[in-house]
């Protein structure tokens, strides 16, 4: 006896009716989905019709099919053609996110650190001087994406303040001339802002991210301070800085990466994010990256453990969304990918990633590294993704760079055995740098893979969850908030 | 057929049956669960495959069942890859190399619509039903020759200047003085056809 019904007998397969295809089984039904992202969710009987092409050509599930490309005969090749270019526009693009870290010091210990930042006592060379900086502003506007982004990183960006005001005001005055659309981000634990601090950045409308793990005792347990209470200075800037940006273009986001320790704390954490004015929360899982990969025996966990979180967090936020509107990120990644023709530019989850082609990290030093990802590998002592230093290699150079090119290839879903015939293949994405870590190779192994196994149970639950219409109302209302004002997202 | 033991599991295959594709492709499925060794028996018709069980995986009667189960899958991914490799080409190679995208939505298809844009597609492949076979090209002679040659000339461009949506040419040099502003920054070609985005409703 089967552990599953059969498909069907493949011989009854129809190629004159029947279009491409990828196909998953979920429950009851069978999910369907092709190139162009159309999904649709069929019950037995219809899956087996459809794929020996016996549906009654009358019939409005057979226009559906045939509107979303599923009819071979039936085929708007405009109108796939151009949604195809759509989903796939940042292909044209180049690096918008330039990752610049102007420090590796940091005045926490958190337990993951995926950057293993040094002590602050460390002293200032790995601080990036002005020099550094002036080199690094010039070869990110050197970029073909009209859309920038540059976001400080560390470390604690804050220890090296002068070094961050320089780059905000070098790169403001060159922009003038270059025009692009430029953002900058600061992402901080918030520790060490102040007030003259924070008014140089609302006047040059920096966005502000930070790091909120969850309720006090579990943030503080997370993310080790010993100047303090890190949940109390974080919460504190958090308000104050959402309070002054709350009509603005530039706001504040934090987000959550969730521990071991988080696992039995779903509504906490969510209650903690809803209370404090959030419009959603992001459910990131850890990376076997820094300090993370070291003690992954106490804070780590395995992807059915994440996902059990997941699915019960992402639940709870639809009993939220009841009485408000509040989003989880990941599921709205996805969701903009499987409901509209348009791709959120999430780096790390994208056919192929943004490795080099999407974004750059410099670090403190002027090395140059495919993606934020590579950079933290070399904190762990593997310089596989350097890419060679703004001092040294040319913008050309750099992008051209055989690593980037090798990247590209194993993230490319359709060189991937597993993801190429994967029902979520439209909407995924894979991690040379996170298979390189786990496996050792950087076109990974799916079927062992941890992202693989998290990035495929999300995605049966909300297609899951997708199949009631009241859910289906709320995703919408995710998707509708999702028109992000930077060209790219990134976790 | 199978032969189990408690922690190895024989199967045998007809690949008359099955094509070896689908089977290498059902094996790597239960990678994460099982080591796994394929061979060809001395007649070449049969494939047999031993499944070891890696430590804490499931029941192997039941990766049995599941394994043959995702024969059939495979199977037909195979085949539905195979009566479409050439339409999905076509629209990739298309969307990828040709600014000339109408910016009609998905609307439901009609006759006229399918029949105009890709007749052979429909015409080859009812032919392949009938003689039994895959379908051919489903794009004519001439459309096929400059698919070729557009993928030729990407191929050409080669290492060190395979750069043919111009993303390495550093932002001064492509727009030199006159700086476009961000929204001008995608080629025009590209930004004609993202104005164009089809929209779609469930």
């Amino acid at each position: 006896m089967s552990a599953t019904p059969p498909v069907l007998d493949p011989a009854r397969f129809d190629p004159v009716q029947t279009g491409f295809f990828r196909f998953r089984r979920l429950g009851q039904r069978f999910l369907i989905t092709n190139d162009f992202g159309r999904y649709r969710l069929l019950g037995d009987a219809d899956f087996q019709k459809f794929v020996a092409g016996k549906l009654d050509k009358e019939s409005e599930l057979y226009s559906l099919l045939a509107r979303d490309g599923f009819i071979r005969d039936r085929m708007d090749f405009d109108a796939q053609i151009a949604g195809w270019r759509s989903r796939n526009s940042f292909l044209w693009q180049g690096p918008s996110l330039h990752v610049v870290v102007v420090t590796l010091r940091c005045n926490h210990r958190c337990l993951y650190c995926q950057s293993n930042a040094v002590a602050m006592a460390a002293g200032r060379e790995t601080d990036m001087t002005q020099d550094t900086a002036k080199k690094v502003v010039d070869r990110i506007f050197e970029s073909t994406s009209g859309a920038i982004t540059i976001e400080f990183q560390g470390g604690e960006p804050l220890v090296n303040w002068p070094v961050v005001k320089y780059i905000v005001e070098y790169a403001r005055k060159k922009n003038r001339k270059a025009k692009k659309n430029l953002w900058i981000n600061l992402v901080s634990n918030l520790s060490l802002m102040d007030d003259a601090k924070f008014k140089f950045l609302f006047d040059h409308q920096v966005n502000f991210c930070t790091s909120l793990d969850g309720p006090a005792d579990l943030h503080n347990k997370n993310r080790v301070f010993a100047g303090g209470n890190s949940h109390a200075q974080t919460v504190r800037w958090f308000k104050k800085i959402y309070r002054k940006t709350l009509r603005k273009m530039f706001r504040i986001e934090a987000l959550l990466t969730v521990t071991r320790f988080s696992l039995p704390r779903h509504k906490e954490i969510v209650d903690q994010y809803v209370g404090l004015g959030c419009r959603g929360v992001f459910l990131r899982s850890l990376s076997p990256l820094g300090l993370a990969r070291e003690v992954w025996d106490q804070i780590g966990y395995t992807a059915d453990e994440f996902l059990d979180f997941y699915r019960k967090s992402f639940d709870y936020i639809l009993e939220i969304n009841r009485k408000k509107p509040f989003f989880e990120q990941t599921a709205r990644i996805f969701l903009t990918k499987i409901m509209s023709d348009t791709d959120p530019n999430f780096l790390d989850i994208r056919s192929p990633c943004g490795a080099g082609i999407g974004q750059i990290a410099y670090n403190f030093d002027g090395g140059v590294y495919a993606c934020d990802e590579g950079r933290m590998l070399s904190r762990m002592g593997d310089e596989t993704f350097r890419l060679g230093s703004v001092s040294q290699a040319s913008y050309k150079e750099t992008v051209g760079h055989p690593i980037i090119k090798a990247i590209s290839v194993a993230s490319c879903l359709d060189n991937q055995t597993a993801c190429s015939k994967c029902a979520y293949k439209p909407y995924c994405g894979i991690c040379p740098v996170h298979c390189y870590a786990e496996h050792g190779d950087i076109m990974g192994r799916m079927p062992s893979n941890t992202l693989c196994r998290i990035h495929m149970g999300i995605l049966d639950h909300i297609f899951t969850r997708l199949d009631d219409e009241k859910n289906e109302r709320i995703f919408r209302k995710w998707i509708k908030q999702a028109k992000e004002r930077t060209s790219y997202q990134r976790q | 057929m199978t032969d189990t033991t408690a922690q190895e599991l024989k199967l045998k295959v007809d690949s008359s049956v099955y094509p070896l594709e689908a089977i290498q492709a059902a094996a790597y499925t239960f990678s994460d669960r099982v080591y796994i060794r394929i061979t060809r028996n001395g007649g070449g018709k049969e494939v047999c495959l031993l499944l070891k069980r890696k430590a804490g995986a499931t029941d192997l009667a039941v990766i049995s069942d599941e394994f043959h189960n995702e024969l059939l899958h495979e199977t037909l991914r195979q085949k539905v890859s195979l009566a479409n490799k050439k339409i999905r080409e076509f629209i990739v190679t298309k969307a990828l190399v040709s600014a000339q995208v109408p910016s009609t939505a998905p609307a439901a298809a009609s006759e006229e619509t399918s029949e105009a844009d890709c007749p052979e597609c429909a015409a080859e492949a009812a032919a392949a039903q009938a003689a039994g076979t895959q379908p051919a090209a489903p794009v004519d002679a001439e459309l096929e020759k400059e698919i070729e040659k557009l993928l030729g000339e990407i191929e050409k461009s080669g290492p060190g200047g395979s750069d043919p949506l111009g993303v390495a040419i550093p932002w001064e040099k492509k727009f030199g003085a006159k700086s476009p502003s961000a929204k001008t920054a995608t080629p025009a070609k590209v930004k004609a056809v993202q104005k164009k985005k089809a929209k779609r409703s469930k």
